[in-house]
């Protein structure tokens, strides 16, 4: 009997702990806090970001310089890598305990949004964060259903990058920025054939269908969609086959670089070790190229056109954004940070391009002046010559996007080795894609 | 790391022991002496392969940065301090230090909370008899059955509720308030090892629960204690998940947080520092294991002889 009943006491004391994670959600009137928001206001609040020690280092910089001007927010800094920011992040989005103001990633912002965990900061943008010289375009990508719910702290766009060392030594001319997809296989093939005597043997270019943001590029360069309203896929199965067989007698023809050595050299790749002559990723990363690859005589254009297709489809990506939470009790001081870090010039200059391209004309000339980094020179360069063809924004990428785009690299990797078809390839990404988009 | 560092001094008794087995039957023949030769040569070979990530690792960390990734060469080319230089530096400027002192704090106080309230608990469950002992019990070691990832979420609501976040209160109530059941259970099967009879004595002498336990159950549970405070420093030590959930600033980072901030994938990377780092952090986790592995060791073998 007594057993019974302790039995009972215990199940209740468990309901009762239970009962006291129910949910707290909550935060300020942001109307009422932006309008008392001054200079002077005090405030407290914490502010989340990924990256490693040097942005460590250069946001405290920015942070102190926020402080000038406002000296009375202080600021609590919190930092991890990566992944473990976002296992962090999404702990505490199940206790309404994000941090005032966090780092943003495209790939995630559908999904925190479609959550009610962000701040719409629409309102708040005839007060504390006016954006001065931050253009609606590059804002887009920072909108979900109309609502401005981050914006972004720097962009990059699409880019081919080359290692001038390694085609100087084989003699082989650089790739010029109005290359269709034959040329390319030929440039390829061209310093293939040169570096096969060298040791380790130097190839071209891993195979370069091997991530999601070049076949979005592919279809974008074709004026097709990539996503629909609903965040589902707007693109068929066929399209990504034609995607991957269209260097399929390469991939089987030994003209890339092996898919063996690439994985050796794990978390670098043959570009970054210096024994594949091109790279394809986003400008921002030009910065990594130079360390990893121990040359500053990296090139960079834009990458080649499908065949028949005569432009180049640069829409600007949001290398990183900032968003404020919705449970957030000291709205207005995060958006005034907020603001600071997007539009201050004298930030621009502390990180350069370390963070993308900086969003205002000011902030881009600060950066360029400063030249924090080797790479940077380059990358605004880039940014401005390939301004006049930019176009069409980023497609919004749908919630689940992080865990898609991983698949593909995954997907694509079997492939290489030859333990898919190229239609087993596109019928497993389409699996993936259902479980994982837009819920 | 510390599973090598057993195995290794596994593969090396077990080398030992059989070159006196060897030696023995050296005048027995040819045959035998080239049987001990072959598993010599074998044993070597297998602690090379297994030493060798470690060695790999220390050597590394003399190596600049951008020498360490895609080269499996031991020697470095040019060596150099300065990636325990960049390492000492700290990160955002937090000194290095901090990071110490936070890990060590963490550590020394989740012994002191285990070996107190385990070592209670454990008396309690092992020598009083009390109603409903069974079902807590059974609860306790059906704590141990759960699974960590789905208790996170609720405890991290319940410390946010409480005000605890960013301070070590997440990270140290459940060592004092006996919740790791793995090391009540290794200290309950130990007691019940113990001779009823000298409870009995000292309670014929007048002693009450408090005095058995402190003065009689306490000093002959040494060997359990010593293991769990092994353990409970080595877990606590190379805990990452919980210090990434609960400490939010970083001069409340532990080392292996700090680890991970040389490495990042969307701009570039460390390697040198993050190795040099690897290596410090790993330095206090070895020295404590060789200092008390022969505890260790004593510990579990008593507990498996009397459990």
């Amino acid at each position: 009997m007594i057993r019974k009943m302790l039995a009972a006491v215990v199940a209740a004391g468990t309901v009762g702990v239970l009962a006291l994670s129910g949910c707290s959600g909550g935060g300020g009137d942001v109307n009422a806090q932006a309008q008392q928001f001054t200079k002077d206001t005090k405030a407290q609040i914490s502010f989340s970001w990924w990256g490693n020690n040097d942005r460590a280092d250069q946001f405290g910089k920015a942070i102190a310089l926020f402080n000038k001007e406002y000296p009375n927010v202080k600021v609590t800094r919190s930092f991890a890598a990566f992944a473990d920011y976002w296992t962090a992040r999404s702990t505490e989005a199940a206790g309404h305990a994000l941090p005032d103001l966090m780092m943003m990633d495209a790939g995630y912002l559908s999904e925190y949004a479609g959550k009610n965990l962000l701040q719409d900061l629409t309102p708040l943008r005839s007060s504390v964060m006016p954006l001065d010289g931050v253009d609606d375009s590059s804002l887009g990508a920072g909108k979900v259903d109309g609502k401005l719910e981050s914006v972004p702290l720097g962009t990059n766009t699409w880019s081919m990058m080359y290692n001038k060392d390694l085609l100087d030594k084989l003699g082989i001319k650089y790739p010029t920025d109005n290359m269709s997809w034959t040329d390319l296989g030929n440039f390829v093939r061209e310093v293939d054939k040169a570096g096969a005597s060298a040791n380790p043997s130097q190839f071209g270019s891993s195979d370069y269908t091997d991530g999601l943001p070049g076949f979005i590029y592919w279809l974008m360069q074709q004026g097709k969609d990539v996503f629909t309203k609903e965040g589902k896929p707007a693109f068929t199965q066929q399209q990504v086959i034609d995607y991957v067989d269209s260097v399929k007698d390469m991939r089987t023809g030994g003209s890339f670089f092996p898919i063996k050595r690439d994985v050796a050299l794990d978390p670098l790749n043959g570009f970054l070790a210096g024994q594949a002559a091109l790279w394809f990723n986003f400008s921002t990363t030009l910065l990594q190229a130079m360390t990893d690859s121990k040359t500053e005589h990296i090139g960079i254009v834009p990458a080649p056109s499908p065949d028949g297709v005569d432009k180049h489809v640069l829409a600007q990506h949001p290398s990183l954004l900032l968003s404020v939470s919705a449970n957030s009790k000291q709205k207005a001081a995060a958006a005034a940070l907020l603001n600071f870090l997007v539009t201050s010039p004298d930030v621009a200059a502390v990180f350069g391009t370390s963070l993308g391209v900086p969003a205002t004309e000011e902030g881009r000339a600060a950066a360029a002046k400063a030249n924090a980094t080797p790479a940077d020179a380059a990358i605004l360069k880039y940014a401005s010559d390939m301004a006049p063809e930019t176009t069409a924004s980023y497609p919004l990428l749908p919630a689940g996007y992080g865990t898609v785009e991983a698949k593909w690299g995954e997907l694509h990797q079997q492939l290489e080795y030859g333990q898919l078809s190229s239609k087993q390839f596109a019928q497993q990404f389409f699996d993936e894609m259902s479980l994982s988009l837009g819920n | 790391m510390t599973v090598n560092v057993a195995e290794v001094s596994n593969v090396e008794s077990a080398t030992g022991g059989s070159a006196r087995s060897g030696r023995r039957r050296a005048g027995s023949g040819r045959r035998s002496w080239i049987k001990s030769s072959v598993f010599h040569i074998f044993s070597l070979a297998v602690l090379v392969v297994i030493l060798y990530p470690a060695l790999w690792m220390v050597m590394s960390s003399f190596k600049p940065s951008n020498q360490i990734i895609g080269s499996v060469n031991l020697i470095p080319g040019h060596g150099t301090f300065d990636n325990y230089v960049k390492a000492f530096q700290g990160i955002g400027g937090v000194s290095f230090w901090t990071f110490l002192l936070n890990s060590l704090g963490l550590a020394v106080l989740s012994v002191v909370g285990v070996t107190l309230s385990c070592s209670i608990t454990a008396y309690a469950f092992s020598r009083i008899r009390f109603p409903g002992r069974g079902v807590f019990f059974a609860c306790m070691i059906t704590t141990m059955l759960l699974p960590f990832h789905v208790v996170i979420i609720p405890q991290y609501i319940m410390f946010n509720q409480l005000g605890m976040i960013n301070t070590w209160w997440p990270l140290l109530l459940g060592k004092f308030l006996a919740a790791d059941a793995f090391f009540v259970f290794l200290m309950i099967q130990f007691i019940r090892g113990l001779p009823r009879e000298l409870d009995e004595a000292a309670r014929i002498d007048g002693a009450g629960h408090a005095r058995i336990f402190w003065s009689v159950i306490l000093p002959l549970m040494k060997p359990a204690l010593v293991t769990s405070a092994i353990f409970a420093f080595i877990w606590s030590w190379n805990d990452f998940f919980g210090p990434l959930l609960y400490l939010k600033t970083p001069d409340s980072y532990t080392m292996p947080l700090a680890l991970r901030l040389y490495v990042d994938q969307t701009s570039t990377s460390d390697y040198g520092a993050q190795t040099a780092m690897a290596i410090l952090a790993l330095l206090p986790v070895v020295l404590f294991f060789l200092a008390f592995q022969r505890h260790l060791v004593e510990g579990v073998a008593t507990q498996g002889l009397k459990g």
